[in-house]
């Protein structure tokens, strides 16, 4: 059962006349309680796709330019602000990349989970008050109390990112996305959060679409992965098949390049050589045949399109097989 | 708390001493002479000699200072050379009329001024933004003087709505109210618009609207008390502004407040006045900015007070 379907989706930044294409026609879906993770280098357009696929980018200067978006058979793209209002925060929660400037400085903790309740749900204040501090005891901050008359400035970053995640569940989403919810923490943090969510998804039985540019924290927590380059999807499968026979070459780099502990000490670290192209700057072939070493001559004349329906496709006229 | 305070109660002693003296000498040097103006035209060499000698002007200027000193130590001002009674009594006789200016200036800077400011905000770059923008800018630039004088020709003059001056009902309070609060609402207009533009753009903006706010609730309630601290800084910097700049306005509308009190003493050279005004203005600029500065971690939570080093 489809939860939440991207087709074709395009987005494009600027005035109507003069748009530059950020994201091309990218479509993925994700079924009720399944994990997809969009997986890219920064400024792939990850982060864009999704926001505003949920149409929670602003729009000037965002414009989707194509493609629709559904969400439990809700057309987000042609649905009104306030059946999305009534969708954000309520059906479809976010977790964003940093949670010490995403939490409002002047308010104080209980105030911003109280307001996340109540905007949804025919609550008094004092029983928002009780789910708030079950949601915070579920996401493990201890003495809740306390915490809810605290300012996000005398919070940790684990923490306050902790509290981003209560906010998102607090109405029970079924649909959770997290858009580099681990990047701005530590290392150990990562580890604490990622396990958090992983034991609120199987509790809540949401589907999660988590943004990242860690394959580590895809290999760990996805079931299935997209694979995003300069705004296109160019490989999408199942996170074990992706990992075991990666085909398009851009996935191969992205995963040699990944640090490993049996490489020998004085080999130089495997990078993609060249830079991401600037949206607007992509010409007609394939965006990534300028860095490909498997580029044919047909790479930069004609952009490959990702094949339909299969369990592991990949946009690409030489893929490694 | 009780630290904070005491030490700023020590430092505002100290700006007041240096205030007393700056301005005591600057009276000393001003060629004007007091015993003259007290005597008048007619009088003699030796009558303006003797009150010379009564008042005490024609010792040292330290000696002076040093009487002037013991008796603010008393909270004694002195006494008027024009009208023999208290500086005390005449000051606080003023007062409520500048505080009643003051209160009403800065209620009708602040609704308008807030107001303009953030529809401006939601509405960049439109031609309402730039209407307002070009309206407050006006405003910021307008002498006082002008806008008294226009306010006066209108609205008391060729419309008959409101008096030409005087003080007693709440229709004499409008016009002067109005000069000040609309040539001030332009600043706050100005600075409402680039702190909720610069609000808007950050995380915790995009983090309500995820959660499902309405959009008012997102700029009245999530933006807006981001954009506060400003706005109470200028508030407080009003405070002292209106106690004793007031002088233009007042003057020019009959307002028997303090600022008209300065214009008088300074016209009839009489110093006891001048001193106790400038006093006056001088705590009610510090206790401006003191109230600003105490309001402002209960408007911002990071703020905490702490007496410096």
């Amino acid at each position: 059962m489809t939860l939440f379907a991207v087709d074709a989706l395009s987005v494009g930044f600027g005035s109507a006349r003069a748009s530059v294409p950020v994201v091309d026609a990218v479509s993925f879906s994700l079924a009720k309680g399944e994990t997809l993770g969009l997986v890219g280098e920064s400024g792939c357009g990850k982060t864009v796709t999704v926001m505003s696929a949920i149409r929670l980018l602003p729009s000037p200067p965002a414009q989707v330019t194509g493609g629709s978006v559904r969400f439990d058979g809700i057309d987000l793209i042609t649905a009104p602000k306030a059946q999305l209002r009534a969708l954000w925060g309520n059906r479809i929660g976010v977790v964003f990349q940093n949670p010490m400037t995403s939490l409002n400085p002047t308010f104080t903790i209980g105030f911003q989970l109280v307001e996340a309740l109540r905007l949804h749900r025919p609550v008094s204040e004092p029983q928002a008050r009780e789910q708030v501090m079950a949601m915070l005891d579920r996401v493990g901050i201890n003495s809740p109390q306390r915490r809810l008359q605290q300012y996000p400035h005398e919070l940790s970053g684990g923490l306050r990112q902790r509290v981003m995640i209560a906010m998102a569940l607090i109405c029970h989403p079924e649909l959770l996305i997290a858009d580099e919810p681990t990047t701005a923490l530590d290392v150990t943090l990562q580890a604490q959060i990622l396990d958090l969510l992983r034991s609120l998804r199987d509790e809540l039985g949401m589907g999660i679409l988590m943004i990242t540019h860690d394959l580590g924290v895809v290999a760990e927590f996805c079931d299935r992965v997209a694979v995003m380059y300069a705004g296109r999807i160019v490989e999408t499968a199942a996170v074990h098949e992706l990992f075991r026979a990666p085909r398009h070459p851009y996935t191969r780099g992205l995963m040699e390049s990944i640090p490993r502990m049996d490489t020998a000490r004085d080999r130089p670290l495997a990078t993609i050589e060249g830079m991401v192209p600037a949206p607007g700057r992509r010409g007609a072939g394939c965006a990534f045949a300028e860095r490909c070493t498997r580029a044919l001559e047909r790479c930069r004349a004609e952009a490959p399109s990702l094949a339909d329906d299969a369990a592991h496709a990949v946009a690409c006229w030489n893929p490694a097989s | 708390m009780a630290r904070y305070l005491a030490g700023r109660v020590g430092q505002a002693l100290l700006l007041l001493l240096g205030v007393s003296l700056i301005t005591f000498v600057l009276l000393y040097v001003m060629p004007a002479d007091p015993a003259r103006q007290i005597a008048g035209r007619s009088a003699t060499a030796e009558t303006v000699q003797v009150i010379r000698e009564q008042l005490g002007l024609d010792q040292p200027l330290h000696v002076q200072y040093g009487r002037y000193l013991s008796g603010l130590a008393q909270l004694d001002l002195g006494r008027s050379y024009a009208q023999k009674t208290e500086v005390s009594e005449i000051v606080a006789a003023r007062l409520p009329a500048s505080l009643l200016l003051m209160m009403a200036a800065i209620a009708c800077e602040l609704l308008m001024g807030v107001a303009i400011g953030v529809v401006a905000a939601v509405k960049r770059g439109s031609r309402l933004d730039n209407a307002s923008m070009v309206a407050s800018f006006v405003g910021v630039s307008t002498p006082q003087f002008v806008a008294a004088m226009l306010l006066l020709y209108v609205f008391a003059v060729r419309l008959d709505w409101f008096p030409v001056g005087g003080y007693g009902e709440a229709r004499h309070l409008v016009l002067p109210a109005l000069t000040l609060g609309l040539l001030g609402a332009g600043w706050y207009a100005r600075m409402v618009r680039s702190c909720l533009i610069d609000v808007f753009t950050q995380d915790y903006i995009r983090t309500a609207r995820a959660k499902g706010a309405p959009e008012w609730r997102v700029l009245l309630v999530h933006a807006l008390r981001n954009a506060l601290l400003p706005i109470v800084a200028m508030i407080g910097i009003d405070v002292g502004l209106f106690m004793s700049g007031a002088v233009v306005v007042e003057s020019v509308f009959g307002w028997p407040g303090i600022g008209q009190l300065a214009w008088q003493a300074i016209q009839q050279v009489d110093i006891p006045i001048i001193m106790g005004v400038t006093l006056v203005a001088a705590v009610a600029i510090i206790l401006g900015n003191l109230l600003a500065d105490v309001v402002a971690p209960f408007v911002d939570p990071r703020i905490k007070l702490r007496t410096a080093p």
